[in-house]
This record gives structure tokens, C-alpha cells and sequence, in this order.
């Protein structure tokens, strides 16, 4: 033993023997051997299960070391000072429930809620955009239709007269030789939603082509192209009736607006 | 006999202790009070016992329950007892405050016991022996010095050897025979109250 203990400072990490070990274990435990020490039992435990075993025993007896300690009441100063560090350390880690305030996410979760909403929002009003674009496309194709026909030198104009209903009315019809005219229209009567204007064009036998729906455009004059199943030519006049709002086969309601062609 | 408050600090349930500092994690500084009124003086006879200066034990206090407020979630009460737990942070830090300011030696110098028969002590010696079986006046003086110096101190067998002037052979013997004799006790005291 005299032999073991005298050698035991040279702890080769290769030879350290259980004897050797052994005595080392109880500063082991108590985790107060030097750093080339404590790696040599270490590597030892590894290997050596009876050695583990001993150092398992000993786990209690350092637990148990910790409470041979007479007990000292702390001084108030040292209270105060314990009592004062919430307010003022700083965690080292984020908190789930800091100042006592509810957080529904983490700052890495909060920031990629922010960008997917973001990126969501973008879309909406991209695609918002191309509908617009889309609406004003067609708007410009049909003014660009209108200045067309207005310009034509062969455009015919035709006013049309009011009836009771719509007595503060004015309307004009333009039209070419073609199957396209323009029904400007101002002054005429809001409607129900399930109501609109029919266009009706007249055949020398009297019967009626439809010339298309349309509603009034609130003050503002309201544009209605026409497309005629006929030339032009083939009718001697228009009139205009209250319908239901998809049109009917043929006038059934008041008619409002009437000329000749 | 005078009880320091109704909840002695070593009988509470490990569920109750994850409890409290699962909300001391949490943030919550009733918790964090609850705590440190329970433990303060705990904490800080071990950090004197370690230090032997008050204003030096101060800081070991201070910077443990710091340590305790920025990280709880550490503490995991399936390993063992909360009282354990401080216990053995606040021994390990005053340690490394020992040995950052090198002053091992000179506080393992005065190794006198600081006895106070006041009734709180009274009252922790009764409530530590019925809990934790195990007494180091069992063993030879020689033998609880060396294993005094290593634990609550820090020093290695060749400083103790150092200090005491004694063969680095005499020294882990000591140790070795004292905690073995210590293990025994323990477990000749775990077999009485098992039987």
C-alpha cells in the first residue's frame, strides 16, 4: 500500500490501478481534485466498473457533508441585497412570461409571423392590382370604341324623347351604318336592384330586337353600347322600357325613352 | 424550541420545490421571494463556512441567488432536494472565489468550528439530523480535518499535505478512511430506519 501511495502521484492515465483510484475517488466526489487528476479518474471509470461502484457509495456521504454546517442567520444587509435582484438583473435567457405580461411568441416566431403576413398582404394586393388593371384595360377599349364612332363623319344622331316616367331625361342615339351604335343617357330615374333599362329596336312590322340592358350611372351620363342583331337600316325607331334586371324577350313595362331612326 | 418559519426549509415535497422554481424561471418574483426568505440563511452560513468573512459571504450569497434568478430551470428535483441544491451551488461558488483570490490556504487555516447555540441553530441541527443521518464528530479528529479541508475548501491532497506538514500518503489515507467510515454510518443508518 506504502508502495502504491508513494507512486501515486504519477497518474498515467494508461496504469492508474484501482488501489490508486481508490484513493482518489473521495476528492472526486466532492469534485475537488485538479483538473490532470480528475480526467485521469474519469478515464479509469470508463473502464473500471467496481470503481464506479465504490464512487456511487460515496455520492451520499458528500450530500450528506453539505449539511455539517452551523447555521447562521444572514445579516439584513445581505437580505436586501437578494431582495433587489429581480429588479435589477437581466435574464439570461428569454423568459415565457417576462413582467408579468402574456407573450404569445418568441422574437424569431414574432418575425416570421410579421413576414408571412407581409408576404400575404403583397400577394393580396397584387392581385388586386391586376384586377384593376384588367377593369381600366376594358374601360380604354370601350372609350377608345366610343371616340372611334363619335368621330366618324357618317355617324348618325338621333334624340330621343322622353315619356312620363322619366320626364327630365335626355338621351341621344349615335349610331353608323354598321350593327354598333351609343346610347348617351342623363337624367333618367334610379332603379330597384332587380330592375334595369331595355333598349328596344323597332322593325317596320313592328316587332322588337333586343338592344342590350343597362342601369344609370348614379349624376353621371350613362354610356350604353348597342349592338344590333340587323343594320341600322333596318329599323325605323328605338324605344326604351323599365325591365326586369336580365332583360326580357320583349317590353313589358313603362316605356320611358322613344325616337325614329 | 423557536421555528424559523412554519416550512422548515428540508420538508418540503420535490414536487412543490420544481413548483417554485419552475415559476421562479418563469419570472415570477413572489416565487424568487419565497425562495430566498426560505433559503437565505442556509445559503449564506454555508458560503461563511467557506469564505470565513462576512462581507466575503455576502457576495457568495449575492451572486448565487443571481445565479438562481437568471437560470432556475437548472434545478431538476427528480435529482435531488432544493436544500441540496443551493447547498452545493453556493459551496462550489465560494470555492471558485477562493481560489480566483487565492486565498484557500489562508481561510483553511482557522478551521474553528463558529458555534452559535441560539435556538435557530438549535432548531436546524434537529431538523438536518432527522433528515440527514450523518455526523462528522463520529470520526477521528485527524481524519474530519482532512476531509474538512478538502470539501469545504477546495484543497487538493497535496495542499492539505502542504498545510498540515504531513506525507501525501497520511493524507489521502485519512480522507479515504474517514469517508469510508462516514459511508458506513450512512448505511448502517439507512438499514436501521429500513427495518
Amino acid at each position: 500500500m506504502t508502495d502504491a501511495l508513494r507512486h501515486s502521484n504519477q497518474h498515467d492515465a494508461q496504469t492508474l490501478s484501482c488501489e490508486e483510484c481508490a484513493f482518489l475517488l473521495p476528492l472526486f466526489v466532492m469534485g475537488t481534485l485538479t483538473q490532470e487528476e480528475q480526467g485521469t479518474v474519469e478515464r479509469h471509470l470508463e473502464e473500471c466498473k467496481a470503481c464506479r461502484a465504490e464512487a456511487q457509495r460515496y455520492a451520499p456521504v458528500a450530500e450528506a457533508l453539505l449539511y455539517q454546517i452551523p447555521l447562521v442567520r444572514a445579516p439584513e444587509s445581505v437580505r436586501q441585497k437578494v431582495a433587489c435582484i429581480p429588479e435589477q438583473a437581466e435574464p439570461l435567457k428569454p423568459r415565457p412570461f417576462p413582467s408579468r405580461q402574456l407573450r404569445l411568441f418568441s422574437w424569431k416566431e414574432a418575425w416570421a409571423v410579421a413576414a408571412t403576413l407581409a408576404l400575404l398582404l403583397l400577394a393580396v394586393w397584387n392581385v388586386y392590382l391586376l384586377t384593376r388593371w384588367q377593369t381600366v384595360q376594358r374601360q380604354l377599349a370601350a372609350q377608345q370604341e366610343i371616340i372611334r364612332l363619335l368621330t366618324n363623319p357618317e355617324l348618325h344622331a338621333v334624340p330621343l324623347q322622353p315619356d312620363e316616367p322619366a320626364r327630365g331625361a335626355r338621351a341621344v342615339l349615335y349610331y353608323l351604318d354598321e350593327q354598333t351604335g351609343l346610347l348617351i343617357v342623363e337624367g333618367l330615374p334610379p332603379l330597384d336592384p332587380n330592375r334595369a333599362y331595355q333598349l328596344w329596336l323597332i322593325r317596320p312590322d313592328g316587332k322588337r330586337d333586343n338592344g342590350g340592358v343597362f342601369r344609370p350611372a348614379g349624376d353621371q351620363p350613362t354610356v350604353h353600347t348597342v349592338v344590333t342583331p340587323a343594320p341600322w337600316h333596318i329599323y325605323t325607331g328605338v324605344g326604351v322600357t323599365i325591365e326586369p334586371a336580365t332583360g326580357s324577350p320583349g317590353p313589358t313595362g313603362p316605356r320611358v325613352l322613344h325616337g325614329g331612326l | 424550541m423557536k421555528r424559523k418559519n412554519s416550512n422548515s426549509m428540508l420538508r418540503t415535497e420535490p414536487a412543490e420545490e420544481q413548483r417554485l422554481m419552475a415559476r421562479i424561471a418563469a419570472g415570477d418574483q413572489e416565487a424568487f421571494r419565497a425562495l430566498y426568505e426560505r433559503y437565505v440563511d442556509l445559503v449564506y452560513s454555508m458560503a461563511l463556512k467557506v469564505m470565513r468573512d462576512p462581507a466575503a459571504a455576502e457576495d457568495v450569497v449575492q451572486d448565487v441567488f443571481l445565479r438562481i434568478w437568471q437560470r432556475a430551470d437548472r434545478f431538476d428535483a427528480s435529482r435531488g432536494r432544493l436544500a441540496t441544491w443551493l447547498l452545493s451551488v453556493a459551496r462550489n461558488r465560494a470555492i471558485d472565489l477562493l481560489r480566483r483570490d487565492k486565498r484557500q490556504r489562508t481561510v483553511a487555516n482557522a478551521l474553528d468550528e463558529a458555534r452559535d447555540d441560539s435556538a435557530l441553530v438549535a432548531h436546524w441541527y434537529a431538523e438536518r439530523d432527522a433528515f440527514v443521518h450523518l455526523s462528522l464528530d463520529i470520526l477521528p479528529p485527524e481524519q474530519r480535518q482532512c476531509i474538512e479541508l478538502a470539501f469545504f475548501y477546495g484543497l487538493s491532497h497535496n495542499d492539505i499535505a502542504e498545510m498540515l506538514q504531513l506525507p501525501l500518503g497520511t493524507v489521502k489515507s485519512r480522507i479515504r478512511l474517514g469517508m469510508q467510515k462516514l459511508q458506513a454510518a450512512l448505511q448502517a443508518e439507512q438499514s436501521e430506519r429500513g427495518s
